[in-house]
């Protein structure tokens, strides 16, 4: 006959059940070093950006922009992957589990977004949008990411999300700034975050 | 808490470690061997024993293959399994309720 054991009883199970759920969807192969290098990145793409005496704000700055933070962007992704399949391998966990593809799908929508919208902006030589636009597509994409990973990455996408409408609407000339600000600060925050309660 | 609720828990699944397996796998319904042990914290020895239990009980499947020529174990909760799990959830809220 069943019965239970010790202190165990039926709430504690049903609380252990449900912490259990949750931990199994939480993807967890995030790496705390690789938000940290990515906000690393972009501070160095900022700090390229203030050297070659480049800014957002001039249609003729096109090329040096795109090349500086097309390279920050796809460094910042390869290094993000290579994290997160060393993370894998180490658990033994498979590289494109049923969860990662969750966690690509959630992500994907809001990044092509922000393709789509970087494409016009350098089409039509509205730079000044770009800052803006990263913010708000990367935001909403990290929130799709926060739904399996866990509140702080909500509460940085979040940040993302005003700090990119607020730029949008009243600090539109100042992007070198508010990159720095927001894929600079906001990632090493992060970051820093994640690598001090690795599970939150 | 009334006894009758409580012998009409699964025997198989009320046992803490299946439990704990059952839980993971009805949240995601396919999980290796690694992610197992990791998620719930179990040694080898002690996760084989269990799966062998709900195996032999028909309420996972394990498939054993080769990925990237490293031998993977997967486990899979079958449907038997599910339905074993919800009735077994359910007669714990009735409990709970009855409390």
């Amino acid at each position: 006959m069943t019965k239970f054991e010790g202190d165990r009883d039926a709430s504690e199970d049903l609380e252990r059940i449900r912490a259990l759920m949750e931990r199994a969807t939480e993807f967890s192969n995030l790496s705390g070093w690789s938000i940290v290098i990515s906000g690393l990145l972009a501070a160095a793409g900022a700090g390229e950006c203030w050297r070659r005496n480049v800014d957002f704000d001039l249609p003729f700055h096109s090329r040096v922009l795109a090349l500086v933070w097309g390279s920050v962007f796809a460094l910042a992704a390869i290094q993000g992957l290579g994290f997160s399949i060393v993370n894998a391998r180490q658990k033994g966990e498979p590289v494109w589990s049923h969860l990662t593809r969750q966690v690509v799908v959630a992500m994907l929508p809001a990044l092509f977004c922000g393709a789509a919208l970087t494409g016009y902006a350098f089409q039509t030589g509205q730079l000044d949008l770009l800052p803006p636009c990263w913010m708000l597509a990367y935001g909403s994409s990290l929130m799709g990411l926060g739904l399996f990973a866990g509140r702080r990455f909500r509460v940085a996408a979040l940040a993302f999300l005003v700090l990119g409408a607020a730029s949008l609407f009243l600090w539109k000339e100042h992007g070198l700034v508010t990159m720095l600000a927001s894929f600079g600060g906001l990632h090493l925050v992060l970051g820093a975050w994640v690598l001090w309660k690795p599970r939150a | 808490m009334e006894a009758s609720s409580v012998s009409r828990l699964n025997a198989v699944i009320h046992e803490r470690a299946r439990l704990g397996i059952m839980s993971v796998l009805a949240a995601r319904p396919s999980l290796t061997f690694g992610e197992l042990k990791a998620l719930l914290d179990m040694t080898d020895g002690n996760l084989s024993v269990h799966l062998r239990i709900l195996e032999q009980a028909g309420y996972v499947s394990i498939e054993k293959k080769f990925v990237e020529r490293k031998p993977q174990t997967s486990v899979k909760i079958s449907k038997k399994g599910r339905l074993a799990f919800e009735h077994y959830v359910q007669v714990l809220e009735e409990i709970v309720r009855k409390k």
